[in-house]
């Protein structure tokens, strides 16, 4: 594309272009590798750690890797524990809330984004200030709440009904931006055409929100997964417990007995973190594919 | 454009059937889930898990128990609720549940865990929130120790049990009496003590680096162990490197209000505060603060709170650590660290006598509670005695991985008989009880000591000013309203 | 329902007035259909609680007995007697300071640099990403020992290879803060903020770069006139919501330091949660939340009033 256009002798211009990208390459590909093993440090870390025996684990300074790779101490963590039942309840609350959030964040800051009506303003400060005022304070008024008039207490539904009316302000205020951002021309062509404002909003905005609409999927299934106070607070009976929950049940509280449970904790860690690597791993592609198109000539 | 529709229909359907799912999952909870527990059982194969099937199949039978009881409304079946943070991950619940199961039956128990996040003391927001909207168990603890029991008591969350204690001839002999004593409060008792140790009363020594350095083992009894004898032993043991880092540090002590209160009583006096009076600025407390400022600041030989976090029983078995203040569970957990004999043995030592004859101590423990909730106090007073006898305690111990030294009658097993254990035994007699804040802080004062007093310990104040800072803050939180 | 003209947008004379105002009457109604879902459940579950929080914040309150009405007493009581009540907002304030254009900044860093199309740039991206994916206790323990000051890797590089005194980190007052700073940075610079610029960056059109590079543009001069400004609404989006996350900074400071040494990161968020959650002083704490909210909208405010001028969306 570019090299149609540019007017530059084309022998010269293939010489120095060559030479200067390979030494962009070099330096690109170099600095990636050298911050990508800084930053995927800790989760080698964590691996290395799972591998290693109790004992090793104490060890001060510790060591990188262990003598040997214990591998059995993946089975141990779900033999010990039952690690295959909080999988499963993370499992239902993100598959019952991602859809919510996605769905109603979408819904919500198409408001915000395209339409013009009294209070637009107000609400949308209120909305931020949902984030503003400190958990503590709102949690035990709402757990009585919770309790007293939902009887929401010992179930899932106080983690996935809050996802259904908007999935917090953060989803909804990132998805409003991205609407934001497409031109308006759009909506107007589709209006001309006679669409109404839902199938503008499903049939042209929704595609071009591609990259956002993948990003509040990430960040909404992170969240859930990795939710522990929500999961901690409102549920009582251990059989619906939560990875997150369950993580706990290898940490050595302070001021109990026993053999260090580091190298159990950390492979549940790893267990746990795994899906979300996946996930971030094969969503990812929606971020690169969403090139906008304007979609107006002249 | 056919791409896009295709996938969102994919998307849609996805969507669509997802919510159906869960809403069928989240009704039927508890059905559900004791299917998915009944089915753990046939995965696991190994010895030591086959115990821990046997435990889930219990706990799924009885977690199936609520729908058969909620149905039958007026059935005979009783159903305990059991909720604590103590025994989690480990099967000692379970067994305790299954032991009173089979010897009261109509009577049934479960279980409901709290696993804290950070510390014991975020159970308790849960715990009161629980009582607040009605749903607290019937079985709980607020632990003495964690000062809630002072609150809780007052405000009537807990039931007093006297009368179950006379009527049954209920023999509390069967403990050592300062853990018992620590159940009472305005003249009645309000639960049986469930873990319990003297506290951090005594040291643990490596006694590798003794034999390395030529230096004589701590002799406790002996006149010349004192309170400075055991700054110049940390001294000797410190050993600097280059650039301001150390290859092993001397000696690590407990910095916060529990430790405070140890070594002002080794130095013959009470503790450095009372119920509404702070004591620091008293000229009989000052040196037990300035032990340990010598040692921090003059004599640099304290590994101080802030490096590998939490971990002082891994650099005492790496050999880093010579020295470390600590109770009996310190002894346990230092002894099931270490790795290699060569590198660190754990023996321990007590702090010097005083004058009175007995150790300086500081005891911590807790206690099992019938709640005023409870629709069935009667059956709820049994399973607190089922987690209290000798099995039960024992096993607390052994597998439910809590330090509960509260009965002579299980000192005599095998899982005590580690030597660096023995010394403490004495103390369990004449533990010396904790000083209640009066207006119920106890949890602020502690914060508060343990922030305030490092700025001493730190060097970033001089001794007299931090001490002096210490004294006001303290005072400020003991003068305050009770809530 | 009339005909509108879409050249001039108005309506013949005599219907003008009633079409108009039920075209909009409807404009107004889907808006608010639409925001239904939010609205609902802020009033269902949201509203009551807050509203609670608010008149708790004049009482005493310790969840287990009724509340007793103390008036400002709480307030007055932040202001002029809590010890650590002016010390924290300053603590908050200066982690804020560095973390949040120093995060900002970082992610935007690395959401360019991914944004190269390189050979295997699905797999930088998932290792820039993996901090945030360790649960924060694992990394924070990983942290404390990395910055341990005898043993641990950072001051051993700089003692050997520098030949310095290290700070001793989270031993010393001083250096605590900054310690949780690194901490902080290592591992939300390649999180979910990096996530959003990729996204903010991929919805750039091509056709500015083309343009830009026909006019003979380089990669700076494209950054900074294609790039920055059609990225803008992701950058405000990040700063907002970097302002709110970074002064309400709890976590890493509980796990790491449980606020010490010496109250050196008690950050006001934990100054709440220990007011609310360990002293049970409910009725101080929400005191102490609604002022900090208040701080926040105002914060927040100032920052959206100021985004008139600096951000731009390509769809108005």
């Amino acid at each position: 594309m570019a090299a149609i256009t540019t007017p530059v002798p084309a022998a010269r211009a293939a010489a120095t272009s060559g030479r200067r990208r390979l030494a962009i390459a070099v330096m690109t590909y170099g600095a990636l590798t050298v911050c990508g093993l800084l930053f995927a440090f800790p989760f080698f870390w964590t691996v290395s750690t799972s591998l290693k025996t109790a004992q090793e684990t104490q060890i001060v300074p510790p060591t990188l890797l262990p003598v040997v790779a214990q591998w059995h101490n993946y089975m141990t963590v779900f033999t010990t524990q039952p690690m295959a039942l909080w999988l499963r309840n993370s499992g239902i609350i993100i598959l019952a809330s991602l859809p919510g959030a996605v769905i109603t964040s979408t819904l919500v800051a198409y408001a915000f984004a395209r339409f013009d009506y009294p209070g637009r303003g107000f609400f949308f400060m209120l909305m931020l200030s949902t984030l503003m005022l400190p958990a503590e304070v709102t949690l035990i008024p709402q757990y009585i709440i919770y309790q007293k008039y939902f009887h929401w207490i010992n179930t899932f539904w106080p983690l996935i009904v809050p996802s259904w009316a908007g999935g917090g302000a953060f989803t909804i205020f990132l998805m409003r931006q991205f609407l934001m951002t497409i031109p308006r021309d759009l909506d107007h062509a589709a209006r001309v055409d006679g669409a109404n404002s839902f199938q503008i909003l499903w049939h042209i905005l929704v595609p071009l929100c591609r990259p956002a609409l993948a990003t509040v999927a990430i960040l909404q299934f992170l969240g859930t997964w990795n939710d522990f106070f929500g999961p901690f607070i409102y549920l009582n009976n251990a059989k619906l417990f939560t990875m997150s929950l369950g993580l706990r049940y290898f940490q050595t509280i302070p001021e109990t007995v026993g053999e260090p449970k580091t190298h159990l904790l950390m492979a549940a860690t790893i267990i746990m973190a795994a899906p979300a690597i996946l996930l971030f791993f094969s969503f990812q592609r929606y971020f690169v594919r969403g090139i906008v198109l304007t979609g107006i000539k002249g | 454009m056919h791409h896009t529709a295709t996938s969102r229909r994919a998307i849609l359907t996805l969507l669509a059937g997802v919510p159906a799912l869960a809403l069928l999952a989240a009704c039927g909870g508890t059905a559900a889930t004791t299917q998915t527990a009944s089915s753990q059982t046939a995965a696991p194969t190994s010895v030591a898990a086959s115990s821990a099937a046997a435990a889930t199949t219990q706990a799924a039978s009885s977690a199936a128990q609520p729908t058969s009881a909620s149905a039958n409304a007026q059935a005979a079946n009783v159903h305990l609720y059991w909720d604590t943070f103590r025994g989690v991950g480990t099967p000692w619940p379970d067994q305790r549940i299954k032991a009173f199961q089979d010897a009261n039956p109509g009577v049934t128990a479960e279980m409901r865990p709290i696993p804290t996040p950070q510390s014991q003391q975020d159970a308790y927001p849960k715990m009161y929130a629980m009582y607040a909207s009605g749903t607290l168990g019937d079985v709980f603890a607020f632990d003495p120790s964690h000062w809630e029991f002072y609150r809780a008591v007052p405000k009537g969350l807990i039931r007093a049990i006297d009368d179950y204690i006379s009527r049954d001839r209920f023999d509390l002999a069967q403990f050592y009496p300062p853990f018992v004593e620590m159940q009472k409060l305005n003249g009645k008792t309000w639960g049986l003590p469930s873990w319990g140790w003297s506290g951090q009363d005594g040291f643990i020594y490596n006694q590798v680096i003794f034999q390395q350095e030529g230096i004589a083992e701590p002799d406790y009894n002996s006149p010349q162990w004192t309170m400075d004898a055991i700054r110049q032993l940390a001294q000797k043991l410190t050993k600097m490197g280059s650039n301001g880092a150390y290859d092993r540090y001397g000696m690590e002590l407990a910095l916060g209000a529990a430790g405070a209160s140890v070594y002002t009583r080794a130095y013959n006096q009470p503790d450095f505060y009372e119920p509404t009076k702070s004591d620091i600025l008293d000229p009989k407390v000052q040196p037990a603060f300035q032990w340990v400022q010598n040692m921090a600041q003059v004599d640099k030989s304290l590994a101080l709170p802030g490096g590998f976090q939490g971990a002082d029983t891994a650099l005492f078995a790496s050999g880093k650590l010579a020295i470390i203040q600590s109770g009996s569970l310190t002894a346990f957990n230092a002894f099931k660290a270490i790795k290699d004999p060569k590198v660190a043995v754990v023996a321990s030592a007590l702090f010097p006598k005083r004058t009175d004859g007995n150790r300086p101590s500081h005891m911590r423990g807790g206690t099992w509670n019938v709640g005023t909730l409870s629709k069935n106090p009667e059956a709820a007073w049994k399973f607190v005695q089922n987690l209290d006898n000798h099995d039960g305690t024992l096993t607390f111990n052994t597998i439910g991985g809590n330090g509960a030294l509260v009965r002579p009658d299980i000192m005599s097993d095998s899982y005590f008989s580690l030597p660096a254990f023995k010394p403490y035994l004495e103390n369990l007699l004449t533990a010396m009880p904790a000083v209640v804040p009066a207006n119920g802080r106890g949890t602020e004062f502690e914060q508060t000591v343990s922030q305030t007093w490092a700025e001493s310990y730190l060097g970033k104040a001089n001794f007299q000013d931090g001490i002096k800072k210490l004294n006001d803050a303290v005072q400020g939180v003991l003068s305050e309203a009770a809530q | 329902m009339g005909q509108v003209s879409v050249e001039t947008g108005r309506l013949p004379a005599v219907a003008a007035r009633r079409g108009i105002s039920r075209q909009r009457r409807r404009h107004v109604i889907e808006a608010y259909l639409y925001m239904s879902p939010w609205l609902v459940g802020f009033v269902a579950l949201t509203l009551v609680p807050v509203l609670l929080s608010l008149y708790y914040s004049f009482t005493t309150y310790d969840i287990i007995s009724p509340e007793k009405w103390v008036g400002i007493n709480n307030y007055v009581k932040a202001l002029t007697q809590d010890q650590q009540f002016w010390p924290s907002l300053a603590k908050t304030f200066y982690y804020a300071g560095v973390t949040v254009p120093l995060g900002v900044v970082g992610s935007l860093v690395l959401a360019l640099f991914l944004n190269i199309r390189v050979r295997g740039t699905s797999v930088y991206r998932t290792f820039f990403f993996m901090p945030s994916l360790v649960p924060v206790v694992a990394s924070t323990v990983l942290w404390v020992w990395l910055l341990d000051p005898d043993w641990g890797p950072v001051n051993e590089v700089l003692r050997n290879v520098f030949n310095v005194t290290p700070p001793r980190w989270f031993q010393d007052p001083t250096w605590a803060i900054p310690g949780l700073i690194s901490l902080t940075l290592w591992t939300s610079i390649g999180g979910t903020r990096m996530i959003i610029f990729l996204a903010g960056l991929q919805g750039v059109p091509e056709e500015l770069y083309d343009a830009a590079a026909i006019d003979g543009a380089g990669w700076w001069a494209r950054f900074r006139s294609v790039t920055l400004p059609m990225i803008t609404p992701t950058i405000y989006f990040n700063l907002i919501l970097g302002v709110i996350g970074a002064l309400q900074v709890f976590t890493s400071a509980f796990v790491a330091t449980s606020g010490g040494p010496a109250y050196a990161t008690w950050f006001y968020a934990l100054l709440v949660y220990n007011n609310a959650f360990q002293y049970f002083n409910m009725g101080y704490a929400s005191a102490l939340a609604w002022m900090f909210a208040l701080l926040i909208v105002a914060l927040t405010g100032l920052q959206v009033r100021l985004s008139r001028t600096w951000v731009y969306y390509g769809g108005e």
